[in-house]
């Protein structure tokens, strides 16, 4: 294989299984915090604050995995 | 909602399209070519290039011993400063007046002071009592990246530029144009003195935009993390004096002639480690979000769907949201490891499972 089309492989190798843990995440997350809004809506504002923080941190491993795509296919 | 209402949210919907489509290049792709909509008026978007490094809008040249050039993130950067500072100004006139007017709030005042109570309650109820002393570097740090967030997704950043040909061994790096391919441009452009076809003429050249979003330069985020992390370990040394360094060089157990001092040796030494990692995270998270938002722009808005200014518009509010996540995210994570850097040993550990 020539080392164009590799790149482009691992590119989208790289963002491609890189999403896959960040996506299971922020289904457990999502999964969480609507349970615990469903026993408590009362506290729904301050879950929600804390869901999209945690989805922010799970999905900025996703956004390392972007990143060393965008590295592989623009820079490397 | 009234009919008047209702028509202006309509002219502002529309005004919005017209406005994303200029920005991302839509109108000019929509033809192709020569035959885009703002042919007529002499202004001739064209796709936008990816690239990582921020390009140099005023190239580098000496000054002194120094040879300094002005990227165009470093641009977006001292506007997103004057667009802070003006606001701020503004915004406090009537107080630094002293007038009676100041103490109900109107206006530009009272938004800000509502912003301003908002981030100090999300500050209290990370740092409690401790938030007044932390306070400005976090709602610093949210205001700036807010700014310079948001400033990606005005019409005219990442569009507007300068039309260069990339550096090629042999030919000299030559700049042509001031704005969007104007139609001069292309004349002066080499290419078309070998009678290139029409749609070929660009190729080659690449748009040099004149403001690009700070945070898709990797220096802004890389400082914005360094000031985080750096006074973070001010604080803790300020809150605890010698013993912060205990948590780093644990040698308490270790003195009593207790072997589980080795492990409390090797604990110390991760969380040096996590320090750094801080750092890496702080500046890739950030960059990261905002990189990826300005290329799904460019993707969505130029080469996917060129025909759907709806999506546009969808990913638009997402990026305005992305926006915002990103400057709460980066404030609440400085809150956070200062709490957690201030407080004694014993309870730090409850929070330690959200920082990374």
């Amino acid at each position: 294989m020539d080392p164009v089309s590799m790149r482009q492989l691992a590119a989208g190798l790289a963002i491609g299984l890189g999403a896959i843990g960040p996506g299971i995440g922020i289904g457990l997350l999502a999964n969480g915090a609507l349970n615990a809004i469903g026993r408590n809506p009362e506290a729904a504002g301050q879950i929600q604050v804390n869901m999209i923080l945690g989805i922010a941190f799970a999905e900025a491993i996703a956004i390392y995995a972007l990143v060393v795509a965008l590295l592989l296919k623009f820079v490397a | 909602m009234s009919g008047k209402g209702c028509l202006i949210a309509i002219l502002m919907l529309v005004l919005m399209v017209v406005l994303c489509s200029i920005s991302s290049g839509f109108l000019g792709a929509l033809g192709g070519g020569n035959t885009g909509l703002l042919h007529g008026i002499g202004l001739d978007p064209i796709l936008p290039t990816i690239k990582l490094p921020a390009e140099m809008v005023v190239p580098m040249g000496a000054v002194g011993p120094f040879k300094v050039g002005l990227t165009n993130t470093t641009i977006a950067t001292i506007l997103t400063d004057v667009v802070l500072v003006v606001l701020a100004l503004v915004a406090t006139a009537k107080i630094r007046s002293g007038s009676k007017d100041a103490w109900v709030p109107r206006g530009l005042q009272n938004l800000i002071e509502w912003v301003i109570e908002l981030l100090y309650g999300l500050a209290e109820s990370v740092l409690g009592k401790r938030a007044k002393r932390v306070f400005w570097l976090g709602a610093t740090i949210f205001l700036f990246v807010l700014i310079a967030n948001w400033m990606e997704l005005l019409p005219g950043v990442d569009s507007l530029g300068i039309l260069e040909h990339p550096r090629e061994p042999g030919i000299a790096h030559s700049r042509n144009g001031i704005l969007l391919s104007l139609p001069e441009v292309k004349n002066e452009a080499p290419q078309s003195a070998e009678g290139a076809h029409a749609e070929t003429e660009y190729e080659g050249w690449e748009l040099i935009p004149f403001v690009r979003a700070a945070a898709t330069d990797l220096n802004v985020t890389l400082a914005l993390a360094l000031i985080s992390v750096v006074m973070t370990q001010y604080y803790g040394f300020q809150a605890l004096g010698v013993q912060y360094m205990g948590k780093f060089l644990a040698t308490r157990r270790l003195g009593q002639g207790n072997a589980m001092g080795l492990i409390d040796l090797i604990v110390g030494v991760l969380e040096a480690i996590s320090e750094f990692a801080k750092v890496i995270s702080f500046t890739f998270r950030l960059f990261g979000n905002i990189f990826a938002g300005q290329i799904l722009l460019f993707v969505m808005a130029a080469f996917l769907i060129p025909f759907v200014v709806v999506g546009t518009l969808i990913f638009y509010g997402l990026e305005v949201f992305v926006g915002l996540i990103q400057a709460v995210v980066f404030m609440m994570l400085t809150f956070v490891f200062i709490a957690m850097a201030t407080a004694g040993h014993g309870e730090e550990h409850g929070k330690h499972s959200e920082a990374h």
